[in-house]
């Protein structure tokens, strides 16, 4: 039980770890600061309510400016036009071409009007999620249609993100949850069985026919994640609401988010190569599918708040094992509750894999916890620790069902109960990626 | 004179035949290099969008693809040097006469048609046609000399042309390749002929009873020959029984292989990966990688020296293939290359972003695996379709290559124009090489190459 004892000293130490003030960079695109500036900002990325009076009017320029100027803590990518500027007479001042040079963006304004201006930006970050935002100037007085406007869509800087609409954060959380659920079934229950059976003897194949069967299922689901997650994407962005303008899709695929989506559909399409390879004539080759789920978990890590976490290469690590662990106890999981209660070797086995498997995401997502959580009343205190506090009650569920379930013979019942919580963890799971963690 | 007779005994004239259409494929290849370099320059000067000029270029695939089971026909009804002397006046009025054009049609016209026809009639199918004339033995050397010629032709000339676009304007290129499609012309005509028979030899390291079939059908790229003594002897002895007055009309040949071909599962899959080859290398990659690179700051004449590099990788890696076929699956091959492609397609974009060292990388990783795709396709097919048919086979299975390839330089050039943006270009491409290495996969596996050829009937019910 060597393999237990390392794991439980793992978990006291990620505890301990809970209490380390680290400072964590944030790779989620905040707005350090414009020109004209912008005094509804105060440091650290929030905002004042927005009927305060320096978010309504904004700072009071003595002349025109010729330019709008935005710095963001990291490089941004312009979404659509990405830069706009509406002036007290309702119409559209700014000029030219958006300038986007890394963390800036710019754009020349004919600002010759006197009253209020309204900016507003649309980027995405490179941790692929959007950024929304919005902020007011006067030129020599205070006034026109943007002051006496109700303060439609706020005048604060970014919402939490993928939060501007909450059509954008119901489809968000549906895509990831589909995106693990097809990680599990797809990726999980293969390696689970393979890892579980070892290596296959010469001759025969030692994957069971049930395994194909969640593959294909899983391979569909990660597919299906993904119209969602673009859909979630340009919701967010506001881009379809009014038309579906193809300038602001191409600018969604041009960015971070683009790439990863095209690389998780890469991923699912090698999947279903793979799987078929195996499956017509190389069971050899099954080690490319485990690497391939490792591959695609680090990918994952760059959508994730992984990114924020320094030394980068941690954070992902810590990610990607995170859901890799996750992957191998949801798949052998499925697969048991699949093939009715049998699994694919001796129960003992299966249960000691199980509780590794479980213990590895649990451990990860104690140190995730804590290098993204600041204290242990987060958990409580915000709404990302909330929803982390919950999803660790459910895993707990799951955890708690299986060791009842391994007394228990037959324990067809508790395992589809147990099925049923780690379908809930999943979907937590996907709402927490949403979420702005209080540690970004 | 008799320009032969200076050769005889000290050389076989077929090695100058052999040289002859090896520089005219090579100045044909340097027409269909163009439309890269002059994509960006057309859209400055005449103000058109991208969309526009890769139509024309779309087009230019469409023709030069469908040419190929053609080709065939005009070479018997007119012999090879009529056919030759008359594509390269093509080619040069075609190309001579952009630099007059003013409207788009007139180029859809002149590059599209006219060049499109014209390098279809110098297509693989030329060398293919001359190498099984002129050659029994090393048949297999030439036909891999104007192949080369052919797909690295079209590569290596870039660097060149873009200098002479960035020094002198586009028309000055333009220009140059006309005059040298033009200077071609005399030297096919006086050294070029038709036939071993026309100046009285016979194919080199060819036997009496191998005359037996004036109509031998082409033979792929990478098998070797198969010498007459080979042949089992009833097929030699049908073949000199039978000696046909006339060769059976090759146009109707053409039209009934491929409705032959249609009815076999297995040539819908070679066919379908075939599309998603061309339109991953020609299409996407040979038209719109240097403006893709000049969007992200690269220069031209360095954009277009990355193409000239993937053409000489894509030479070790199409020989490498070759000597891979004849050992492994022809299968697995594919499913790895195209599996390769696909990733490599998904990760261009952190090329284009990084310096010059992705696009380095990117340029060597996809030379090798460029025209690699060729050997185990045709393998494939002469495993399916027997060695009898295989040239007609891999004729229409190389039209859905340019069928693909024509798609993705329009459908790129058109995305580019609607979304700005080349990324979802890339990417659809990438995840298309993906399916394409799922697809060879369920090829049946009775085409694994050891097994003797079957006829389509058979390999149908399989």
């Amino acid at each position: 039980m060597t393999a237990a004892h390392a794991a439980v000293a793992f978990c006291i130490a990620a505890v301990a770890v809970l209490w380390v003030d680290a400072p964590a960079a944030s790779a989620h695109a905040l707005l350090l600061r414009s020109d004209p500036p912008d005094l509804c900002l105060l440091p650290g990325g929030e905002s004042l309510p927005s009927d305060a009076l320096p978010c309504r009017a904004g700072a009071v320029l003595p002349q025109s400016p010729s330019t709008v100027r935005l710095v963001f803590s990291e490089a941004v990518q312009p979404i659509g036009r990405g830069l706009r500027v509406i002036g007290p007479d309702g119409r559209r001042a700014d000029q030219g071409a958006v300038g986007a040079a890394g963390s800036d963006l710019s754009v020349t304004v004919d600002a010759r009007p006197s009253g209020t201006y309204r900016v507003v930006w649309s980027v995405v970050s490179p941790d692929t999620h959007p950024e929304l935002g919005t902020m007011t100037f006067s030129v020599r007085r205070a006034g026109g249609v943007i002051l006496e406007g109700t303060g439609a869509g706020g005048a604060g800087a970014a919402s939490p993100a993928g939060g501007a609409a909450g059509w954008g954060t119901a489809l968000g959380a549906v895509a990831h949850a589909l995106h693990f659920a097809g990680y599990a079934l797809g990726f999980g229950a293969f390696a689970a069985v393979w890892l579980i059976s070892g290596p296959p003897p010469s001759g025969g194949p030692a994957i069971p026919q049930a395994v194909w069967g969640l593959t294909g299922a899983g391979i569909v689901l990660l597919l299906l994640a993904e119209p969602f997650s673009f859909a979630a994407e340009s919701v967010a962005l506001g881009a379809i609401g009014g038309g579906a303008d193809p300038a602001v899709v191409g600018t969604v695929l041009d960015s971070s988010f683009g790439r990863v989506l095209a690389q998780r559909l890469g991923a699912a399409i090698l999947l279903w190569v793979l799987a078929a390879a195996v499956r017509g004539g190389a069971p050899r080759a099954a080690w490319t599918v485990l690497l391939l789920g490792a591959g695609l978990a680090f990918v994952d890590g760059q959508a994730a708040h992984a990114t924020g976490v320094r030394p980068l290469w941690w954070g992902l690590i810590v990610n990607a094992a995170h859901l890799a662990a996750m992957g191998l106890w949801a798949g052998m999981l499925a697969f048991i509750v699949s093939s009715r209660g049998a699994g694919p070797a001796r129960p003992s086995d299966v249960h000691r894999f199980v509780a590794a498997a479980a213990v590895a995401a649990v451990g990860t997502g104690i140190v995730m916890a804590a290098e993204h959580l600041a204290a242990l009343r987060d958990f409580i205190a915000t709404p990302y620790g909330r929803t982390l506090a919950v999803k660790a009650v459910a895993a707990g569920a799951v955890g708690g069902l299986g060791w009842l379930a391994a007394r228990r013979d037959p324990a067809t019942r508790l395992h589809s109960w147990e099925a049923a919580a780690m379908v809930a963890v999943l979907v937590l799971a996907g709402w927490l990626v949403l979420l702005r963690p209080p540690v970004p | 004179m008799r320009l032969d007779r200076l050769f005889h005994g000290r050389l076989y004239y077929g090695w100058i035949v052999a040289g002859v259409t090896f520089l005219s494929l090579l100045a044909a290849a340097g027409v269909r290099s163009m439309p890269g370099v002059l994509i960006v320059p057309l859209e400055r000067d005449f103000g058109w969008t991208r969309a526009t000029v890769s139509a024309a270029v779309s087009i230019n695939l469409l023709l030069y693809g469908f040419a190929g089971p053609f080709a065939a026909a005009l070479m018997d009804r007119l012999g090879v040097r009529r056919t030759m002397v008359l594509a390269l006046a093509f080619l040069a009025t075609g190309v001579g006469m952009t630099t007059v054009m003013r409207a788009s049609w007139q180029l859809d016209v002149l590059w599209g048609v006219v060049v499109g026809i014209g390098t279809g009639a110098m297509a693989m199918t030329l060398g293919a046609y001359v190498a099984t004339r002129w050659f029994a033995e090393r048949r297999g050397l030439v036909m891999g000399m104007l192949t080369a010629s052919s797909a690295t032709g079209q590569l290596i000339f870039l660097p060149l042309l873009a200098s002479l676009v960035v020094l002198h304007g586009w028309r000055a290129a333009t220009s140059t390749v006309a005059v040298v499609a033009l200077a071609m012309i005399p030297v096919v005509a006086i050294f070029m002929r038709n036939d071993p028979a026309d100046i009285g030899l016979r194919p080199l390291g060819a036997t009496p009873a191998a005359d037996a079939d004036p109509s031998r059908s082409i033979r792929p790229p990478s098998s070797k020959p198969a010498a007459p003594e080979d042949l089992p002897a009833s097929v030699q002895a049908a073949a000199e029984a039978e000696r046909p007055v006339k060769p059976p009309n090759p146009a109707v040949a053409a039209v009934r292989a491929l409705s032959d071909g249609m009815r076999v599962r297995d040539f819908w899959l070679l066919a379908g990966s075939f599309f998603v080859c061309g339109a991953s290398t020609q299409g996407l990659i040979g038209t719109h990688l240097i403006p893709a690179s000049m969007e992200h700051g690269i220069p031209e004449v360095t954009a277009a020296g990355m193409l000239a590099t993937i053409g000489v990788f894509d030479l070790v890696g199409t020989v490498c293939s070759g000597w891979l076929t004849d050992r492994w699956d022809s299968r697995y091959l594919l499913c790895w290359y195209y599996a390769l492609r696909g990733l490599s397609l998904l990760f261009l974009p952190y090329a284009l972003g990084t310096s010059f060292a992705g696009m380095a990388a990117f340029a060597v990783f996809y030379g090798l695996d460029w025209v690699a795709t060729v050997p185990p396709t045709v393998r494939l097919t002469a495993d399916i379709f027997g060695r009898q048919r295989v040239g007609i086979v891999f004729g229409w299975i190389f039209a859905s290559h340019q069928v693909g390839s024509a798609i993705a330089a329009f459908g790129a050039g058109a995305a580019r124009t609607s979304f700005g943006t080349y990324q979802g270009a890339f990417m659809a491409a990438g995840l298309l090489c993906l399916i394409a290495s799922g697809l060879v996969m369920r090829i049946s596996p009775a085409s694994r190459g050891l097994t003797p050829p079957l006829r389509p009937a058979e390999a149908g019910a399989a």
